[in-house]
Order: structure tokens, then sequence, then C-alpha cells
């Protein structure tokens, strides 16, 4: 390749070198690269113009743009990943999406297709029209229940339209596109690409699941741990039971992905294509656990946390008999600690309140008392929704003056403490008034379940 | 307060401070009451000017605008369209780009919002991109658009889409804008990080882009400025790729080349109205130069002592006033003198405030209130209030030191006063020698054309920025130009470094980074540094960018903010922070820098005097201002080789012939210690040194070199003749950045002294050890004034004799040379002496004193 005529002076070119040397290490960022960047032969990648060549094992697919490269793999159902057997989670159950989504996902009517599980690796991180995917990887359960991926890889430059019209036709007539975090990465990346062809977003109009959000709601709350990584590789590892070996680390990606656009060497790029298969899989094993999930009801929980994320779905979504019934089941589930017991009795006591069962809701605060630390912040908000039962609903105002008491006694924050005087003196005001009316004005009920 | 009452307010602030004598040369007595005589009249006031109100021209509404439009602005009260605006909207019409010159308060708007809203009521598909030098004035522009699209859509129901898209506006509302804006508000910062690297998603406004439209033009010179020529470039190169071709409508203040300035940022060819049609009301401009205090050493009173007196004479008068400062530290000063003097009752609204870049944007917004609602009856500002964000009709601008332009000043002024009423403007002169220079020589600002504003879009570190986005955003093919630019080139060696890859005949981006966040358009350089307040819990109080850091947050350094003192108590370099603690005492701190430049390439190299003028005509300062348009380095190469260097003395240890140059440098500097000066009597009360690392940068620089054997002929000692080029360059810089028309901080100058050194033996004459005076753009890479100036060194050199020559101090003054104790006894008269052999005037000579101040 011979760069045209040129008016940069030469002296000029020496200090363009150095300004864009200088630009580059002045960021200096040390990673461990897992793999030789060298060529097959051992030598540092010479630029070599080469004719995009056939990528190992994929098939050609011809367009009327040009070629697509095409790989092809199938897991059987019978294959386990981790500790999960492949066909297990081949489930398509769309009434449990307004569940799991916490909004309607408008997946057509009586669609019994698997979804789509879709997942891209990119040039960047950043999006932009300068960051393109160069492996679009697709996968989804065949009839016999073998999970089936498609991974449409990008051999140069000049297939990309070609690619992007594969892939379209592979979208074409899906139920459902389930990502993990493709609503902010992969899904408007891809928007911006056909866009950038001038084709028209194939995914526009179609129904998308991302599990990332949803795995966040079901999965993040877990026992002696304040907050569960839900990276996938993380919830692979303790959901799936599967530990990556030589993984590629996600940084390497790009840079592979240019080696090979330069050297034409495929090698490093081989992981990144397990990768990529291996994201689509445990997106798609944890997809099919929530949906069960959510089917089974808090039978099919393993612990008294996902008891209590599947009564938060629930509720969510304003199914508040089964939400009722999930906050319970974590109660009496036998690994319930005390930390799930609070969280259940808290959410409970805020379910009833909603459902004006003003009763009950006590109950379940004084069911709190019992199990809280009497001077966290959970006590003072169960002690104050007492004093607001007994004062508006028991209305029984002593009762409410003596728990507004108690709760000024612990109450440090001083935006806190103003709004309980002003608790005590309107409660002080209504019994001046009501002075000698017996219903209102009756004896103290212990209003604690530890006395006073 | 009626305006009756505030004209005669003014009167009598004015009767206060100008003398009778001036005030009847000037031809305005009769417009002054009579003079109390009891009062001395200031005698200080070295020119007074009137400016007459000016009626409105009209003009029928141009063809082509919309009755929808016209409609709309009948229902606000717009009858009729001045002349200028009816030429400005004819062009755009006709789909010419079209830059027009509007002073504040001529309706500029229209010229803009008349096209295109017609466009967008003739076409509905069609687009419009509005960018405005700040986020501010976008926020400003939009509730006037919005008022007139909802008039448009009350009346017509023609739903017209109006939006600003910037760094506020919040991500969900992001998608639909990018579908319904039928015009769109920005900045060049968003567009240039947030657009045009998403460009597809943009598809639909590039796609049917009518109308792009650059207000404050004149904001984009210097580094901003090389920046926005190349977003333009890539913005124009997007608009290629969707097949649309928009036409370019700018709005300037008024400066010299605003066609040149329009058409080197944008490379299209533009039409140019510059007659206003706009009527204004009458206005008095003041010159004051503060008295001298010490004759012998031309000390002359603070001027920031003489603003606070000036402003004060008009606050205790109930008049809203703004004051412009130099520097952020004089508006710190200032809001502190002018609050000590207005202190109110404690608890009660401030209404004194300081406002400069820095302060966070809500205390900017509360303090645009008050000024709108009058509940702020005094600003003191940087430049940042000189663009025109509303803050209403003030009635007196001050500018405490000239603002170092001549557009700079007037856009000051303008501040002050709209259609109707009597506005003043007030000039006080600081010490520095272009001030100086200019209220001794009114006629000068006066009737002299105001600046040309210079940029250089191929600076090579912007243009490689940018290089970088634009493959980011589209492949380049292998024949493509880049304005005005082949960069194949370069695009090999980004290439070579990784950052792009060729295949298929176009050079694709292949790099994981976005490029457009490593950049920032305000500056060379992206980085700033936080000023955290760790009087209390740490809290962070201002920013600043990190070529300021090193001499306003060094160890010891006091920080100022809104009159509050700080004392930086750790700069910490790495973190780009530095922990301040507020503090009260009396002094402020002015750091010291140590320059070192030295010659990496020289472009070109010509005779350093001029035998083609006779040297009297010193009064011939440029006398239409101008500049060549595209200075160009690469020419005056080949001008020089052409003439074979003959016009050159050969070199050689008896060459007496002093040679100017421009070229490439490296200039290295460190800030290595700081002075303790107290408020109010500017007394040096301490020092202290500092070990802060050195800041390097190549960069282009013009510069004059003095054969020694030329220093060795005068008649003085070697620490004289070191003191006169010490001094020489001093007064270099002033003049050349009136040249220039530049900010005096976008040059710096540096003196090689050679063998001059102190008690040094004359050395044996050669190149390598002559003086030399640097005088280089202070960005790296060079901003373009280094070639310019090279052009104009004669000018340069006859106003630095006519600065120099007409100062009345005896032997150096800050004025001219520098103050005495800096630069010693002799520096004026060897000075003279040189530049009198560099215009040819045979011998030393003594001072010539041509001047009445």
């Amino acid at each position: 390749m011979t760069p045209p005529e040129t008016r940069v002076p030469s002296r000029t070119l020496e200090r363009l070198r150095q300004i864009v040397k200088a630009g580059v290490s002045s960021v200096p960022v040390v990673r461990e690269l897992t793999y030789e960047p060298v060529g097959s032969d051992g030598l540092p990648i010479v630029e070599a113009p080469h004719q995009a060549p056939p990528f190992p094992g994929a098939t050609d697919i011809e367009t009327p743009y040009g070629i697509a490269s095409l790989v092809e793999r199938s897991y059987e159902p019978d294959a386990y990943h981790g500790g999960v057997r492949i066909g297990t989670a081949a489930v398509f159950a769309p009434e449990t999406l307004q569940t799991l989504a916490g909004r309607t996902v408008a997946v057509p009517a009586g669609a019994t297709r698997s979804p789509l599980f879709f997942d891209l690796e990119t040039t960047g991180l950043h999006g932009g029209a300068g960051t393109i995917a160069f492996l679009v990887g697709m996968g989804f359960f065949d009839e016999r229940g073998a999970f089936q991926t498609r991974q449409f890889f990008l051999r140069g430059f000049g297939n990309e339209r070609a690619m992007l019209h594969a892939v379209a036709a592979h979208i074409e007539g899906i139920p459902l596109v389930v990502t993990y975090n493709g609503g902010s990465f992969d899904l408007p990346l891809m928007e911006t690409r056909w866009l950038f062809h001038r084709m028209p977003p194939a995914f526009e109009g179609r129904p998308h699941f991302d599990m990332l959000v949803t795995a966040r709601r079901l999965w993040k709350a877990a026992q002696d741990e304040e907050a569960r990584s839900c990276r996938l590789v993380a919830l692979e590892d303790v959901l799936i039971g599967n530990r990556r070996v030589g993984d590629v680390p996600g940084f390497e990606i790009p840079q592979r992905y240019f080696d090979f656009v330069r050297s034409g060497d495929p090698a490093p790029l081989e992981p990144v294509l397990e990768h990529n298969r291996l994201d689509l899989l445990s997106t798609a094993l944890l997809f099919g656990r929530a949906q069960q999930l959510v089917q089974q009801g808090p039978a099919g929980a393993s612990d008294a946390y996902e008891c209590l994320s599947l009564a938060r779905l629930h509720e969510r979504c304003g199914a508040v008999e089964l939400a009722d019934e999930a906050y319970r089941a974590a109660l009496e589930h036998p690994l319930a600690d005390r930390a799930a017991r609070e969280r259940a009795w808290y959410g409970l006591a805020i379910l009833q309140r909603r459902r004006r069962r003003h009763e009950d809701a006590a109950a379940s605060w004084r069911e709190l008392l019992l199990v809280v630390d009497r001077r966290s912040r959970l006590a003072a908000e169960a002690i104050e929704a007492l004093a607001i039962h007994h004062e508006h609903r028991a209305r029984n105002l002593r009762t409410a003056r003596a728990l507004a008491h108690k709760a000024l006694a612990g109450e440090r924050d001083p935006k806190q403490r103003e709004a309980l005087e002003h608790r005590l003196a309107r409660l002080d005001r209504k019994l001046e008034l009501a002075r000698g009316d017996q219903a209102l004005a009756d004896t103290v009920t212990t209003p604690l379940p530890w006395g006073e | 307060m009626v305006s009756g009452d505030k004209d005669r307010a003014l009167d009598a602030a004015l009767t206060q401070l100008v003398p009778r004598g001036l005030a009847e040369r000037a031809g305005i007595d009769a417009m002054l009451p009579p003079v109390n005589e009891a009062v001395a009249p200031d005698v200080h006031v070295t020119a007074v000017r009137r400016l007459p109100a000016a009626a409105a021209e009209y003009a029928d509404w141009p063809e082509g605008i919309h009755p929808e439009v016209v409609g709309a602005l009948r229902r606000r009260g717009i009858e009729q369209v001045y002349s200028h605006q009816a030429e400005a909207m004819r062009h755009a019409l006709d789909g010419q780009h079209v830059v027009v010159v509007t002073p504040t308060a001529s309706g500029k708007t229209l010229c803009y919002n008349g096209p295109v809203l017609s466009a967008i009521l003739s076409d509905p598909a069609a687009r419009a991109l509005y960018l405005f030098p700040t986020k501010a004035l976008a926020q400003d522009q939009l509730a006037e658009l919005h008022a007139l699209s909802e008039s448009i859509a009350d009346q017509a129901g023609t739903k017209i889409g109006v939006f600003t898209y910037d760094g506020d506006t919040p991500q969900d509302a992001r998608r639909a804008i990018r579908q319904q804006a039928h015009v769109v508000l920005s900045n060049p910062d968003m567009l240039h990080a947030g657009v045009l690297p998403h460009h597809p998603k943009w598809a639909k406004l590039f796609e049917n882009l009518r109308y792009i439209v650059i207000d404050e033009l004149h904001a984009y010179r210097g580094v901003f400025g090389s920046h926005l020529a190349n977003i333009l470039r890539r913005l124009q190169r997007i608009c290629r790729h969707y097949g649309s071709t928009p036409t370019f409508i700018c709005c300037s203040a008024t400066i010299a080349n605003p066609r040149g300035l329009a058409e080197h940022l944008t490379e299209r060819p533009f039409a140019l109205v510059d007659r206003n049609g706009a009527p204004r009301g009458e206005k008095f401009f003041l010159f004051v130069n503060p008295p001298v205090v010490n004759e012998t050493l031309g000390i002359r009173r603070s001027y920031l002592a003489e603003t606070r007196r000036v402003a004060l004479e008009f606050l205790k008068r109930s008049l809203q006033i703004i004051v412009f400062a130099q520097s952020r530290l004089a508006t710190e000063i200032l809001t502190t003198y002018l609050k000590d003097a207005c202190e109110g009752p404690p608890g009660t609204e401030e209404v004194i405030r300081g406002y400069r870049g820095g302060y966070l944007p809500l205390r900017r917004r509360e303090i645009e209130r008050g000024l709108r609602q009058g509940s702020v009856r005094a600003v003191v500002s940087t430049s940042a209030l000189e663009l025109g964000i509303d803050i209403g009709a003030l009635d007196v601008s001050v500018m405490a030191g000239y603002p170092g332009t001549v557009a700079g000043t007037w856009q000051r002024a303008g501040r002050a006063g709209r259609r109707s009423t009597r506005s003043a403007a007030v000039l006080v002169a600081s010490s520095a020698p272009l001030d100086q220079f200019i209220v001794r020589h009114p006629s000068y600002f006066f009737d002299a054309s105001p600046e040309h504003a210079l940029i250089n879009p191929d600076n090579l570190h912007i243009l490689l920025d940018h290089i970088k986005c634009a493959a980011f955003e589209l492949p380049f093919t292998h024949d493509e130009q880049y304005g005005a630019q082949n960069v194949q080139e370069i695009l090999q060696v980004l290439a070579d470094e990784r950052f792009v890859h060729f295949s298929d005949r176009e050079w694709h981006w292949m790099h994981e980074s976005y490029p457009a966040d490593a950049i920032s358009l305000r500056s060379i350089s992206s980085d700033n540094f936080v000023i955290v307040d760790n009087t209390r819990a740490p809290r962070v109080v201002a920013e600043t960018d990190y070529n300021s850091a090193f001499t306003m947050l060094h160890e010891k350094a006091i920080y100022i903010l809104e009159g509050q003192l700080y004392q930086v108590e750790r700069l910490d370099v790495d973190n780009r922070k530095a922990y301040v603690r507020e503090v009260e005492c009396d002094y402020y701190t002015d750091a010291i820098t140590y320059t070192r430049v030295s010659i990496l390439d020289e472009f070109a190299r010509g005779a350093g005097f001029d035998a083609s003028r006779p040297p009297d005509a010193i009064e011939g300062l440029p006398e239409d201002g101008a500049l060549p348009r595209h200075a160009n380095a690469a020419l005056d190469v080949v001008e020089v080789l052409d003439a074979g260097e003959a016009a050159l003395a050969p070199p050689g240890g008896d060459d007496l012939t002093a040679s100017r140059s421009h070229g490439e440098v490296h200039v290295v500097s460190r800030v290595i210690g700081f002075k303790k000066i107290k408020f109010y009597t500017n007394e040096n009360v301490g020092a202290g040194d500092l070990d802060l690392p050195e800041h390097q940068m190549h960069t282009t620089s013009y510069w004059l070199t003095l054969p020694q054997a030329l220093l060795q002929q005068l008649p003085f000692s070697n620490d004289d003749r070191r003191d006169g080029v010490s001094g020489l360059a001093h007064a270099m810089h002033s003049i050349a950045q009136l040249l220039l028309m530049c900010d005096r901080s976008d040059l710096g100058v540096s003196v090689e002294t050679g063998l001059l050194e102190p008690g040094g033996a004359a050395a044996p004459a050669g190149r390598e050890q002559e003086p030399r005076i640097f005088i280089y753009d202070n960005y790296p890479g060079g901003i373009g004034f280094s070639a310019p100036l090279y052009d104009m060194h004669h000018d340069l050199v006859r106003g630095t004799r006519q600065l120099i020559g007409s100062c009345a101090c005896d032997h150096g003054c800050p004025s001219c040379v520098g103050p005495q104790g800096d630069v010693g006894p002799q520096a004026k008269i060897v000075a003279l002496a040189l530049l009198d052999h560099l215009l040819g005037v045979p011998g030393p000579t003594a001072a010539a004193d041509d001047v009445p101040f």
C-alpha cells in the first residue's frame, strides 16, 4: 500500500510520530497478557495485507453484500454445564416474563419457539461509530433441547455489511431476544452498526429481556454477603457450578482481534469464540432457572434469600398474594438466618400496610422488633410505624405517645428527632382534646414486644 | 428608578469624573450639567468620547421568509426588521453562507431564527444545528426560540421541536431529542464528544441538515478556534456522507476579519453583513490613567484602587455596574475591595458579587439571576461575562485594565447600555505597557480597526487528535482530503502506531479507545486540578486548568474565591488536587516563573532592520491593522530562499546585522518561587522558593537575534546591555500582543542573553551565543501567531520604539521597559539605542518625548 503524494513535510512526520507516541504512553496501564502478542511463527506481527482468509471451522454464507462467516456449535441436552444438565433449561414460559422483568414483555401470543440468546464481542466498550462488533453470538434451544450456537465472525472490515445482513435474517421471526446487559450495550451497539450501514435496525420493535437486570433482583442478595457480584462469570460459578479455566479476560479481546486483522492468524481468537459461547450458554441456563423459579414458586427456591427475591418480584408487579406467600416461605425456610427473617418481616409489614391490613402489619412490625437489633435503623422505623398505627388506625393515643417517646429516646438524627417531636406535640394536643373520652385515651397497651 | 433618574445619576457621576476642559474638547460639555466648582474634577481622565445615539434603519421583510414567521414576530411586537437583519436573512435563504457582525443588542438571533424557522415551515423534514461557545448561552437562546416556535405552533399548528443537547441533557431524553428536534442547540464540546462519534443515531439530523448556526464566532480564536475548525471539518465530512450540504450562518462581535475567520473555520466562502441597522443609546467612554505617585520610578497608583474609586462613584449613585478584571486574582481582589466598601447589615443579600470561571454552575446562575432582577448591584467578572449571557441591561461597565484587544474592550463596554438609555464605559489603565500605550494614544483605540482573530487548525497536536476522531467516525478513503489537508501520510503514522488499519482502500479505526474523550477543546491538555477546602469537612470549591495550577496553587499560595482567602497547604500533582484552608491575611501571592527556550527548527529568517522606511514614520502603526489573512510559514521560507539570503549579512564575527526569524522551539518553564504582595499598597512583603516540576512544550516562536558585535558596540557595560535586552523584550511583548489581538497569556516571552551573563566577559561572537528575544505561542504546537508576527516585525519594532520613546519616566518604568528595580538604571536608554539601530537611526539617542500625558 503506497499512500498518495503528501503535503506533510518529512520533518513534520517525525514530530507527528513523537506526538502520537507521547499520547499513548501518557496512559500507563500495565496488564499482563494471557497470550503471546506475536504471530504463529513466534515473530512480532508484521502488517501483512491479506484478503481476509476464511476462519477455521467457519462456513461461508453468501449474502447480497458478500460473504459472512458462520461458526456453528451444538451442546447436547444430556451434556452438563457445571452442575446443570443443559436440557433442563430448555424452557420457555412467556407468562413468567412479566414477573421477572417487572414490566410487560410483549412476546407474541402462542410463541413456542425458543428465545434467541444474544451476545457480542466488540472492538471497544465505549460505543459510537468507531466501535464494531466483530463477533455476533446467538444461541437457542432446538426441539430436542440441545443448545445451538451460531456465531457470525467478521473476517475483515469489508465484510461487515454482509454479516449484519445475515444476522438480521437470523433474527427474523424470533419471539424474544435475551441478553446479559444488552439493554445498555449489545443492542444499542448493533443498532448503531445497522444505522451506520443505512440498514434497518433489526431489533427495532422486537421484545427484549435483559437477564442482568433480573439476575440482580434475584441473586444479588445472598447469605453472608453484602452484595453478591452479578457478573455473568460470577453467577456461572455460584449458581451453575462452572468455574471457567483459561477464560479470556475481557480487556484482551479487542487487541486479539486487532492482531488477527493485522496478521491473519486466527489462533488467539479461538478462546474468544469459546468465551462468547459460554456467555450465551450461561445466560440461557440462568434464564431457564429464573423462569422455573417463578413457575414453581418458593418451593423451587434454593434458599431463603431466593424466596425473598421472588417475593419482591411478585410485589413489584402487584401479585400481593404470591408475594405474601414467598415472604412466609422465606421465614419458614430451614436455612433462614436472622438477616433473612428481618427482611421477610419488614417486607411483610410493608406489603400488609399497602394492602391496608393494618392489624397484620402491626403484628409484623412487632415480629420484626423481636429479631432486629434494637438500636438499628430498622427498629426505629418499626417503632415509628407502630406509633403511627396506634395514632391513626388503632386510635390508642396513649400507646402512640409512649411509642413516640421510645422512638425519640433512641433517635440521633436531628431531622428525625424534629419529626418525632412534632408528632409528640400533636399527640399531646389530641390527648388534651380527647380528655375524658375513654375510647381514645384508654390504658396503655404494651406497645413493644420486649416490654418497657 | 425610572430612566430619567438614571440619566441624572449617570450625569452626576460623569461630572465628578470628567475634567471640564476635556468634556469641551470632546464636544460633550453641553451634554453634561454644569460642574460644581467646589468639587475638583478628576485630572486623570485622558479621554472622553461621546458615542451618539443612532436611529434605526429598517428594511422590508426579505422574500422567502415564511408568513408564519412574520406573523409570530408581529405578535411579539416586531413589526419591521433592521437593514442588517434583512440582508443576512436574504443571504441565508439563498443558501449563501453568511457572517453577520452584530454589536450587543442589535437583534442578531432573528438573523438566524428567521431563515431556520422558514425552512422548517416549508419542509418539516429540515433540520438545523446551533452552536454556542457555552451551555449557558444555549440555554439563554432556547428560551427565546422556544417562545417563537410555540407562537407558530399555536397559530399554524406546526409543531417545531427545539431542544438543547449538551452534557446536562438527561440520558432518557436523548433518544427522543434525536428523533424530534428540528433545531438542536448545542456547544462544540458536545458536538465533538457526544454527537459526531454517534452520528448513525443522528442520521435524521445529518440527512436533513439545512443550517448550521455559529453564534459568538469571535470566541473561536486561538486554541478553541483551532479545535472548532477541525470539528467543523468532521461535521462537514459526516454531512457529505449523509448527502447534505448545510448553509452556515455565523454571528460575530466586531473583529477585523469576521469573514476571514468564518472562512478559515469552515473552509467555505462567506458573504459579510456588517452595516448595523439597530438603534443604540448614547454612551460615554472614558479612559482613566491612575496618577503617578513616584515620578522618577514612573510608578502609578494601583489601578485596582483606582478602579475601586471609579466604581464607587457609580455605585453610590445607585447605578448598576459590571466591573471587568483581567485575571481571576484581580477579580477576587476587586470583589474584596468593593465588598469592604459596601458592606450591608449581616444576613442581607450580597449586593456585590464576583463571577469567574471555576465557580460552580449553580452559583453562577444565582448571580446572573440577581443581576437581571437588580438585587445584585455590582458584579466583578473576568471575561466570563463578556459573551452574551443574559444579565439584563446594566448602567455602567468599568474595566480594570485594558482587556487586551479592541474587540474585547467594545464587547465589555457593550454590557452596559441598551437601545434607548444613556450608559457609560470606563477603562482604567494599569501600568502594563499596553494599557499605557492605549490610554496615551486614545485614537489608536477609538479609530483603529479591531483585531484579527487567528486560528491554526493545522497545529499538529490538534490536527492529529481530530484525525483520530474523524477516523473513528468514518473510515478515511485512500484519496480523501481532510479540510485542506492531505492526510494520507498522517494516517500512515497512525497505522504505524496501531490506531488505524488500511484495508479495502480505506483506513479503519482499530483501537479500543474513544478518541474524543482524550481531547479538551478549551486547552491543548484536558487535565484539570480541583481545589479542596479542608477548613471543615473537605469539599471541592473550585477547579482550574493544568497550566494555571502551578502558578495559582503552589504550596503557600493564597487562593482567593469570591473574596474569601485560602492558603494552599498541599498541591498533589499526581492526583490533580490542591488542598486549601481558609486563612485571614493581608497579602496575596504572585508566582515567579523561569523559562528557557531552545531553537529546534528555523522556518525563515529575514533582516531585522528596515531601511525602506524613514525612521520618523513611527506613527505608522499598522494603519489598517491588516494582517496577512492566512499567514503562511511555508511561503516565507520560499521568499527567503528566493532571495538567496542576499538580504542577510554573512555570518561572522563582525556581523552587526540583527535578524528576525520564526520557527519551532522547545520551551522549558518552571515555577521557582513566589512573592508575597500586600493588599492595597502592593508592597513586596516576603518571598519563598518552590520546587515544582518542569513544564515542557514544543511550540512556534518569533525571535529577534541581536549580534554580539552590535551589543559590544554600544557604549555601555555588559550588565547594562543585558538590562537593555530584557527591557526591550518587556516592551515588545506588549506591542506584539497589540498587533496580534491576543491575550497577554497567549504569548510567552523569553530572553536568551547569550554570554552577556552578569559579570561575564565579552564573548567571541558566533551565532550560537547571540542574544535573542523569543516571543512564542504559549500553547503546545503553536496557534498561529509566530508567522504573522514575523511578517509584522517592522511594525513591532516601530511600535516598541514609540512605546518606550513616549514614556515620561526617566530610566524605565513598568509601563515601558519594566520596573527599574527589576531591569536596572540604563535599560531604557540601551533599549532605545537598540531600537534606533533596528530602525536605521545611527548612534544612541536620548528618549524622545512626544506624548502629552
